[in-house]
């Protein structure tokens, strides 16, 4: 950065300059540039070319233009249209839920309460555990038999659950579950939360309104851009979804917990059908391109940004 | 001008970087190419390489490259025999890889797409695809130059085929579906013990009216007497893995099979298979003697299970006696219930080496001396079982590894594993349907709903059926 002297800076000068700030920006970010093009860019590209092939891992790739893609759709892969409805339907049950806890749970923790601190510390540890531990953790609290969770039901009356081992209750089994780790959402919300002016507060205070009425006219709106962002990231993780089935559940029982990731893996590791793996892992980018850009597309309507009055 | 020397040396700096990339990535790809071309010549040129045409002179260094899998102790067992092939082939040494078994295929794909391929290594079911791509050698062109070995030499069904006369090879050891018992848990019932000889094999009432003995509630009642709390059970008569190693032996006992006959058609879903599932299922659901699915979940493994005295009796591989032996356990070994005839098999994993490979006739030696059990003879007194014919009918080869005197065999092995495997043997599903990993995906799910009770087998097996039709496509026997 060249200190700028006076006001008769002349404009080469300042054109000159600028292009060194140029190529230095560049050579600075070139690290991740380069990095996206050779780690990600390039192996997208390659996966494109192989959903197209008939590969197995070890072969070589033989084109066979959209066979994968027919095999996909037409249902001729009894698991794709399964898998997505799964998918779907975690998706639509974590989704709102995490969103909702984490909200609350951050407006809680956002008041001035004894042990503040530690609080939050206790509600986002959860989220700095490996995936892995926590569905093993789990895997002990949904036990049917020993579980605490059945414990808990018992003890106040009420029958346990199959959980993760019965077909209509392992979906919801993992989404309850997904709440635990919602920490990450939480911190964004509480940042979020941080952001609101007081006065707006006080305004509604001088005017008599309620608690309730600062949540309903000033905390969500004022959240809507922290909510959006959460929204579309709870999508994205939520089609991603792998690990709980890969160690839970293995997709059961009777494939009712068959994520689509965790079917992408078993068409890639156990089937030895990269190519077709290709293909499924390409329809998820598409899907999940879609509803983000529905997503975004909606976001006018419900968004509320500051110093954007003109909506 | 100043203008356009900034944007000319960010182009050309960035040129450079491309530049400097490109040829790098693309020296990396032609080096790659013309060793593959080379190794490619190499085959065609001879299609086998014990015929000496591509196999390398005698005194020259060879490294061999071999990926394998297994417990600290296989790993050992493993490493130990490469040296002592390395002492008696001082110009050859084995640059040995061990990768844990569930990053095996993935890095191993990894090795082939890199040009960078073993020589030889363990292989599961996906070998066959590697074989039908034409990847790996087969082992019965190898096994016609080498006058040392014959296919007879082996167990009838010990092979991985990809066609009918095509191989991945023999088993490079072998496994066997097991009972196996915590004799203490039927002393203090005072139940007899299980029987050793196929001929006396429990029929299956007998069977569930032994498990219903040595199955307890948490007040130690039996599942006949009155006030039985099948929701709190502490003792099991009876664990199944409930994979098809544990259900296949009943299902061809009862005279079905995963395939009909002909091998046109799903087997599992006809009525001598069904039967056989169900019984299994009725174990659980019915008699309460066997633990679910989710009551497994918190049920250790075989050793443990039986040593903590969670259940009296496991179905499940004979690779477990290792583990049983290590444990401080009154333990032994039985035959299997049967339904009418004593049917079970043989099953394992095998040796494979690639055609990449520049040394194939070294490969080859080191694969003949890793599968003979003299070699390996300490994973044969308790892991593994021999897959050659003659370590089964010599009394002197049979004693070294199923003396039952060793640790990991107990009173009764050779009756009741050795004996009556070997003489009932049947084709394994594992290793001779065609697809059988795909199948048996689909099975599993189905099974699922049998085990937890929602479905009965011929229910769930019908749904099979119908989902399986486009891979059921016969075995490799015929």
């Amino acid at each position: 950065m060249e200190p700028v002297s006076s006001l008769s800076v002349n404009r080469a000068k300042t054109k000159r300059s600028s292009y060194r700030n140029e190529l230095l920006g560049i050579l600075f970010a070139l690290p991740a540039i380069l990095g996206l093009l050779i780690f990600t860019l390039g192996p997208m590209i390659y996966s494109l070319y192989m959903s197209f092939t008939d590969y197995s891992g070890s072969n070589s790739p033989t084109f066979i233009g959209l066979d994968n893609y027919t095999r996909m759709f037409s249902g001729e892969d009894q698991y794709f249209y399964k898998s997505l409805g799964v998918t779907l339907y975690f998706v639509v049950l974590s989704v709102p839920t995490g969103i909702i806890y984490s909200f609350l749970l951050a407006i809680l923790l956002n008041r001035n309460i004894k042990g503040k601190a530690i609080f939050r510390t206790v509600f986002y540890l959860p989220s700095i555990v490996p995936i892995i531990a926590i569905s093993f953790i789990w895997l002990w609290l949904l036990n049917p038999d020993l579980g605490l969770a059945n414990e808990m039901l018992r003890a106040i009356g009420l029958p346990g659950s199959q959980w993760i081992f019965g077909e209509k209750s392992v979906v919801p089994s993992l989404a309850l579950m997904n709440l635990w780790t919602t920490g990450g959402t939480m911190i964004i919300f509480l940042a979020g939360l941080q952001d609101i002016p007081r006065s707006l507060y006080e305004a509604i205070e001088i005017d008599g309104g309620s608690k309730l009425h600062k949540l309903r006219n000033i905390t969500i709106p004022m959240m809507t851009p922290t909510i959006f962002f959460n929204l579309i990231m709870g999508i994205i993780n939520g089609f991603q979804v792998f690990s709980q089935a890969y160690v839970m559940t293995s997709g059961g029982p009777n494939n009712a917990s068959l994520f689509y990731v965790f079917y992408l893996y078993r068409e890639a590791f156990q089937f030895s059908r990269m190519g077709s793996a290709s293909a499924i892992a390409w329809v998820l980018f598409i899907i999940i391109m879609l509803l983000t850009y529905m997503v975004f597309k909606t976001s006018k309507k419900w968004v509320y940004y500051e110093g954007d009055e003109a909506r | 001008m100043r203008k356009n020397t900034g944007r000319t040396r960010l182009m050309l700096l960035f040129l450079l970087i491309m530049a400097l990339l490109v040829t790098a990535c693309g020296a990396g790809g032609n080096n790659a190419n013309t060793k593959a071309d080379t190794s490619q010549e190499n085959n065609q040129e001879g299609n086998s390489p014990a015929s000496g045409d591509t196999g390398t002179a005698a005194g020259e260094k060879v490294k061999l490259k071999f990926t394998f899998w297994g417990s600290p102790q296989e790993k050992q067992a493993v490493e130990d025999a490469i040296k002592a092939f390395e002492a008696k082939n001082p110009n050859v040494t084995i640059d040995s890889i061990h990768i844990p078994g569930t990053d095996f295929l993935q890095k191993l794909n990894a090795m082939i797409a890199g040009n960078e391929a073993p020589d030889l290594s363990y292989s599961a079911a996906w070998k066959l695809k590697m074989g039908e791509e034409g990847l790996i050698y087969n082992f019965f062109d190898l096994m016609k130059e080498d006058p040392s070995i014959k296919k007879e030499d082996y167990l009838q069904y010990a092979w991985w085929n990809w066609d009918t006369d095509k191989s991945a090879g023999p088993y490079q050891a072998s496994v066997v579906p097991s009972l196996m018992y915590n004799a203490d848990l039927f002393k203090e019932a005072g139940v007899e013990l299980p029987p050793t000889k196929a001929e006396e094999a429990w029929q299956w009432d007998e069977f569930v009216e032994t498990a219903k003995k040595l199955t307890l509630d948490r007040n130690g009642k039996h599942p006949d007497d009155p006030g039985f709390d099948p929701k709190n059970i502490k003792q099991y008569g009876v664990k199944f893995s409930l994979s098809w190693l544990s259900y296949m032996p009943l299902v061809l006992s009862n005279g079905g099979d995963y395939l009909t006959e002909d091998g046109k058609e799903f087997g599992l879903s006809k009525p001598e298979a069904t039967e056989a599932i169900q019984k299994i299922a009725d174990l659980i659901n019915v008699y309460h003697v066997a633990p679910s699915p989710v009551q497994a979940s918190s049920i250790p493994a075989p050793a443990t299970a039986l040593q903590s005295r969670k259940v009296a009796m496991v179905i499940d591989g004979s690779w477990n006696h290792l583990d049983l032996s290590k444990a401080n356990i009154n333990w032994g070994v039985g035959v299997l219930p049967v339904l009418k005839d004593y049917k079970t098999f043989f099953l394992g994993g095998s040796l494979i080496i690639f055609k990449s490979s520049k040394h194939p006739k070294e490969a080859w030696e080191f694969s003949k001396f890793l599968t003979d059990p003299e070699n390996v003879l300490e994973l044969h007194q308790g892991l593994w079982m021999p897959q050659l014919k003659q370590w089964y009918e010599d009394p002197k080869l049979v004693d070294s590894w199923a003396n039952e005197e060793l640790p990991g065999r107990p009173a009764g092995f050779q009756d009741a594993v050795m004996r009556s495997t070997y003489e009932h043997a049947e084709p394994s599903a594992e290793n001779n349907v065609r697809n059988f990993v795909e199948i048996d995906a689909a099975v599993t799910a189905g099974l699922d709903q049998v085990w937890l009770g929602t479905k009965t087998a011929a229910e769930a097996m019908k749904e099979v059926e119908a989902k399986v039709k486009p891979l059921v496509k016969g075995t490799y026997l015929k």
